[in-house]
């Protein structure tokens, strides 16, 4: 005997009738505002993770659309197959993901490259790991050698930065408490 | 504050110091950080510090000058900034004096290289003299 999985639809009814109950307050507020606040025929409504639109029909009827976010999951751009297909969504949705996730995976990048100089030792063994793999997957998105060791260096010369700043606000620190208390900080 | 409270302070300042040195090895630029630069560092920190005392005192000055607040909270904040500018001054002699020493430990003979340079500006050398 199998089992048929139940899906229990009450929750989303509930959300759908709140949605449809906050468009109708809207729409008789916005017949009580002027004209000119009117122009825009879109808005975005928000519950909870869903991104809902909601969409005004010339003849004043309401439709509600999901909107798909704008996610790209590194997992699937690992292999040949779902590379294609981010390039046949990117083509047909007009959205740049390779751009997008190239962008992300640079920053991270620059993070973990910062945090292989970390004093604590697990911490930037783990760093090195993940600045491993996300050259990688820096490498498959077509990501020059070159441009991946320029990132390494602007990590490096920013950890400089903070590390030179750490100090300066140590410092100061130390001289304020000198001054308050009247400690000897020498 | 209790003695055992500044103590504690004092050694997470001192723990903060460390961690960022070793970050410093770890980037190759330790040699960059040297006690000197370390005092001078809390020198001008100190500076700084004072400088923000100083203005505070005018500020509070004129507060009570110009404007009717209160005047006995007024004075005790200028009681307190005083005794700050005073220490502050203090300190300040304090690393110029530990700073002049470090750099005289570095350079230990540096008497006779006054002198000698005192000796290479009475050598006068006339090119193109007469026979």
């Amino acid at each position: 005997m199998s089992m048929q999985p139940q899906i229990n639809t009450g929750f989303a009814q509930e959300k759908l009738y709140a949605m449809a109950h906050k468009a109708q307050q809207q729409q008789a507020n916005q017949e009580v505002a002027p004209k000119e606040q009117q122009v825009e025929q879109t808005k975005n409504e928000q519950l909870t993770s869903l991104v809902w639109e909601t969409v005004d029909g010339k003849d004043g009827a309401k439709s509600f659309d999901l909107r798909g976010k704008d996610v790209v999951y590194l997992t699937s751009i690992s292999s040949a197959l779902a590379e294609d297909e981010v390039d046949a969504v990117s083509n047909r949705k007009k959205l740049k993901f390779r751009d997008r996730a190239e962008k992300i995976l640079k920053d991270k990048m620059v993070k973990l490259a910062m945090d292989c100089f970390s004093h604590n030792f697990f911490v930037a063994e783990l760093s090195k790991m993940g600045v491993g793999i996300i050259s990688g997957q820096l490498s498959m998105l077509g990501v020059s050698p070159a441009e991946i060791k320029e990132l390494m260096s602007q990590a490096k010369r920013e950890k400089m930065a903070a590390v030179n700043t750490g100090l300066k606000q140590v410092a100061s620190e130390k001289v304020l408490f000198g001054l308050v208390t009247g400690a000897r900080i020498a | 504050m209790s003695r055992k409270k500044i103590k504690a302070q004092l050694r997470v300042f001192k723990e903060l110091e460390n961690q960022l040195m070793t970050q410093a090895d770890r980037l190759g630029v330790r040699e960059h950080y040297t006690p000197i630069h370390m005092l001078e560092l809390e020198h001008d920190a100190l500076q700084q510090h004072t400088l923000a005392f100083y203005a505070e005192r005018a500020n509070l000055e004129y507060e009570m000058q110009m404007l009717g607040t209160d005047k006995k909270e007024t004075l005790i904040k200028l009681e307190r900034l005083h005794v700050y500018i005073k220490r502050a001054e203090r300190m300040k002699m304090q690393y110029e004096k530990r700073i002049q020493m470090m750099l005289e430990k570095l350079m230990p003979e540096k008497e006779n290289a006054l002198k000698a340079a005192k000796k290479i500006k009475k050598i006068s050398v006339s090119i193109g003299g007469r026979n």
